[in-house]
């Protein structure tokens, strides 16, 4: 990983979810951990699982299967917590497993609307087209994003 | 390295005169009122007391005729405001050899310090 | 724009803090000495003093407009402790005015910016009040004038009258070789100064030579019959330079002319006088480079010892030690549950032994660090009771009441940041107990009352907790007119009043929509209602209750934990999850049986000694319904009281109780029905606080 990015690149921290890859740039993640108990806040939004002590700190968990619409995922060995941090605050992202690092140019990603399949357009950056799959490039600030219209709709 | 001994209620006061004092490499100690200096005086035996005269506990003037009773020696320098002359001749009549209008002109402090203690 | 002022930050920072203490000295002896009767001389001085040395110290760092004030104050203060003028309302008012403007000046200098208050009002309200009490003081130039000696060569003859003794001495004195000296020095001194100067010089020309003749002499210069020159014949075994010497070291010297006296010879100074000359230009270039390099601010590290052995701290410091010290909190807790483990999985070896008397002392500094720290972030009430005599006053003046303001306790410390919290719903009751709570002279009178209201502010420590009453003998509230109100203004039903009790009635208060006010005064009545006082309050994990009797007045009580971020709390079982109710809501904890529960209006409630209690059933709050079968037999209640409103939450067991430290959900989590924050407990987990006042008002409504 020492080698230098080249200009039209970027480093993906790439997981997955349901049967689909996600990719989130990597200077937004700050650590993945396993999974650990998850003490529920009532009345919170339902794509909230959570909070989770991080070394001392209580922070907020998602959950991205109710985030995205996608089937109820169940909790396995290769669970993790993704954790990523936005404007000084850390939030946690539950995920079916975390598999690479990888780099994308910037000539693989295309527009999310011409291909996509799952999940809402808004939460994408775009749609990378590595060799053997698509990775969904996420838009952190939206994914993040609470209090909005949670109209999610699938377009397929 | 002449002693001085700075006496005013005031910590601002005391601070910045104790800073232009060191500064000019002179050691100086400080009280908080007459009673104080009296106290300080008799440990210390300063070469010089820079008095201020409206102080809470024990005020300047009586600090003088205590401190010139111990030590008929003593070398005070009263400092005092406009309006206090009638304190300070009462004051110099006691014994204190000169005085230092406020607010203060540091080469005013010093040249007087100087002609004193050297 | 900028003040200019001649002083470091340092220097600025003990000002400013000198400069409050002062402001408070006056502010606490202008309100004592309104209410005394007879003279007080000695606090007469300490208002003074206090206006004097901010005089003195305003005008050394160079605030020219606070010199100015506080030197016109002075002339008035000076005459009001020689008994030239009489303590009046008028002038008390005038005194509490400069205070104000003096704040606003002192804000200058935090803001680094001139305001643009005008002076001059007040400088005429002091001068005419000065003027109408004696002689008026002169103006004061506040800048300093410049002064320099320097001699000059003189040919004209210096002229002194001798007597013939005079003359005798002298022509004695040249026999024996002593050299007779005539010198004429003008002064260069504040007028009122000039004397005393004059006095000091002939005191050191004594000291070197010996003064035949002065003029004016010794006694007129005591008697303040002086010029400015000072023309004395001396006597001296040494030569003239040993007197331009001295002359030079004098300060306040503007001119000085020396001849040797030999009868009418007239002789022209030497060279010497000349060199003394140059030396003394130079001593002034030097003088003015000095103040350059003092302009610029060239700050040296001096360390002056200071009376006291404290530093200052940044308070971002204190919260981040605060948040350390809760981390170890929580580490403790779980330290012994970890060792609570070990031992649980057999018997304790050696190194289980060692880890255990390790926890136990990690515990025990971990437990001293956080009281210590806890004592760092505290401070007196006092920082914030001080502002209220003088509220107070302005109020009841304002009101036409006659308040007696007492305070108490004003020692007893509290959290910071709670200080920060408690200020505006104190002021608030205040307000309200000037406003509405204390009658008028004369319906206080017309009641038999005496026509000067009581009003007490207390502070005290009881137990882990900080207790402020706030106490009035006024009208108190009427529970039959809250009632009236509240059925007008629709919040309560004519039913629900009839069944309240008076005491339940008068909490009433604490709705929001509801003011007993009758009218709406510039005081009180400002759309803060006594709702926000009591959210405030719980906020921060205080409580607030009232005792008012009708007639006879009322009393606030308001309970507050000694520091905000770690709390006492205990932990109870909801389903699988833990949740912690602070400590300071819990008036007790019932078992009870599931057939003891009986329906009030369709609301599950238990009689406890006789009281109805109505009962929250946490699980419902947190996970919806609770179905028949998930109900246990046995019940555990934690009974809750805020505001003078009781309720029963109901739980599935208690765990423990245990100190926490409050932690916030974060934006992502927001405001949270029924929970105030988070908290990590000793295996790590994350357990919720109940928000009782939130669960209390959602009950009520």
């Amino acid at each position: 990983m020492a080698e230098e990015l080249m200009d039209n690149e970027n480093q993906y921290v790439v997981f997955r979810l349901d049967r689909e890859i996600y990719g989130l740039e990597i200077s937004a993640v700050r650590e993945i951990i396993t999974m650990q108990p998850i003490t529920e806040v009532p009345g919170t939004e339902d794509y909230i699982e959570g909070v989770i002590n991080l070394r001392g700190r209580v922070i907020p968990v998602f959950n991205l299967h109710r985030r995205f619409n996608l089937a109820e995922g169940e909790i396995t060995r290769s669970t993790r917590i993704v954790v990523v941090e936005v404007e000084g605050n850390s939030i946690g992202m539950v995920v079916d497993g975390v598999s690479e690092v990888v780099r994308i140019t910037r000539d693989l990603i295309e527009q999310p609307s011409s291909i996509l399949c799952g999940i809402g357009e808004e939460y994408l950056t775009g749609v990378a087209k590595m060799a053997d799959r698509l990775v969904i490039l996420l838009d952190l600030n939206r994914v993040l994003q609470v209090n909005e219209g949670t109209v999610l709709e699938n377009i397929c | 390295m002449a002693r001085v001994l700075l006496v005013d209620d005031a910590a601002f006061m005391r601070m910045r005169c104790a800073k232009l004092l060191t500064e000019n490499g002179y050691s100086v100690d400080e009280a908080e009122n007459g009673q104080e200096a009296i106290e300080k005086y008799q440990k210390i035996k300063p070469d010089l007391v820079l008095m201020d005269i409206t102080m809470p506990v024990m005020d300047g003037l009586t600090a003088v005729a205590e401190i010139k009773k111990i030590d008929p020696d003593a070398k005070i320098v009263m400092c005092s405001a406009l309006g206090q002359q009638n304190t300070v001749m009462s004051a110099i009549k006691a014994g204190a050899k000169d005085f230092i209008v406020k607010p203060y002109q540091p080469e005013k402090i010093l040249s007087t310090i100087k002609r004193f203690v050297g | 724009m900028g003040l200019n002022l001649d002083a470091s930050p340092e220097e600025l920072k003990i000002f400013l803090e000198e400069v409050e203490e002062h402001f408070q000295t006056l502010e606490e002896d202008l309100l004592r000495l309104e209410k005394e009767d007879e003279f007080n001389e000695d606090l007469m001085q300490e208002i003074f003093r206090a206006s004097h040395t901010l005089k003195g110290s305003s005008a050394t760092i160079g605030h020219h407009r606070m010199a100015e004030l506080t030197h016109a104050m002075e002339n008035v203060l000076d005459k009001l402790r020689k008994k030239q003028l009489a303590v009046s309302r008028e002038l008390i008012d005038i005194l509490f005015e400069c205070l104000d403007h003096l704040r606003i000046l002192r804000d200058e200098i935090i803001n680094d910016e001139k305001s643009d208050l005008e002076l001059e009002g007040i400088l005429g309200k002091l001068s005419a009040v000065q003027k109408s009490g004696g002689i008026p003081a002169g103006r004061v130039d506040i800048q300093p004038p410049s002064s320099k000696a320097s001699c000059q060569e003189s040919e004209r003859k210096i002229e002194i009258d001798l007597t013939w003794e005079e003359k005798d001495r002298i022509h004695n004195a040249v026999e024996q070789g002593l050299k007779p000296y005539i010198i004429r020095l003008t002064f260069d001194v504040e007028p009122e100064m000039l004397a005393v100067r004059a006095f000091v010089t002939l005191m050191a020309l004594s000291e070197l030579a010996e003064v035949v003749k002065s003029q004016p002499t010794a006694d007129e210069i005591e008697h303040e019959k002086v010029s400015d020159t000072l023309v004395a014949l001396l006597l001296t075994e040494g030569e003239e330079e040993k007197i331009t010497k001295l002359v030079n070291e004098l300060p306040s010297i503007a001119g000085c002319e020396i001849q040797l006296y030999a009868d009418d010879i007239v002789r022209k100074t030497d060279s010497s006088a000349e060199t003394v000359n140059e030396a003394n230009n130079l001593s002034e270039e030097r003088n003015q480079t000095g103040d350059q390099a003092k302009a610029g601010s060239a700050v040296k590290n001096v360390s002056a010892k200071k009376a006291n052995r404290t530093v200052r701290v940044d308070v971002d410091l204190l919260d981040s030690l605060m948040n350390l010290v809760g981390e170890l909190v929580i580490d403790r807790t779980r330290l012994f549950q970890i060792l609570g483990n070990l031992e649980a999985i057999d018997e304790m070896d050696e190194i289980s032994q060692d880890l255990g008397r390790t926890s136990i002392h990690i515990a025990r500094v971990t437990t001293q660090l956080q009281e210590q720290i806890m004592k760092a972030r505290m401070l007196p009430v006092e920082n914030l009771f001080n502002k209220f005599p003088r509220m107070v006053r302005d109020l009841s003046q304002k009101a036409g009441k006659e308040v007696n303001f007492v305070m108490t306790g004003q020692e007893t410390e509290l959290d910071r940041s709670i200080i920060e919290e408690i200020g505006d719903p104190l002021i608030h009751l205040l307000r309200n107990a000037v406003d509405h709570g204390i009658e008028s002279p004369e319906e206080r009178r017309a009641q038999g009352k005496s026509s000067t209201g009581q009003l007490k502010l207390q502070a005290s420590h009881e137990e882990n907790h900080i207790i402020i009453t706030i106490k009035d003998d006024g009208r108190g509230i009427d529970p039959e007119q809250v009632r009236q109100s509240a059925i007008k203004k629709g919040l309560i039903t004519e039913e629900q009043a009839k069944r309240l009790t008076d005491k339940e009635a008068v909490n009433l208060i604490f709705m929001s929509g509801l003011s007993t006010a009758t009218r709406v005064t510039d005081v009180s009545g400002r759309g803060v209602g006594m709702d926000v006082v009591r959210n405030n309050i719980e906020k921060i994990n205080g409580a607030i209750e009232i005792n008012s009797v009708v007639g006879q007045g009322t009393e606030f009580k308001i309970k507050l934990p000694l520091t905000l971020a770690i709390i006492r709390a205990l932990l109870v079982s909801i389903g699988k999850s833990v949740y912690a109710i602070p400590l300071s809501t819990i008036t007790e904890t019932i078992r009870m049986q599931r057939k003891q529960i009986e329906f009030v209006n369709n609301r599950e409630v238990i009689v406890v000694r006789g009281k109805v209690l109505p009962l929250i059933r946490l699980k419902s709050v947190f996970s919806g319904a609770v179905s028949e079968e998930e109900q246990k037999e046995k019940l555990f209640i934690v009974v809750v009281n805020l505001a003078g409103q009781q309720v029963g939450l109901v739980v599935d067991s208690l765990v423990g109780e245990q100190e926490i430290v409050i932690k916030s959900l974060g934006k992502y989590i927001g405001d949270v029905q029924g929970i105030s924050g988070a908290t990590i407990l000793g295996d790590g987990s994350v357990a919720l606080i109940v928000d009782v006042s939130n669960l209390i008002k959602k009950a009520a409504s």
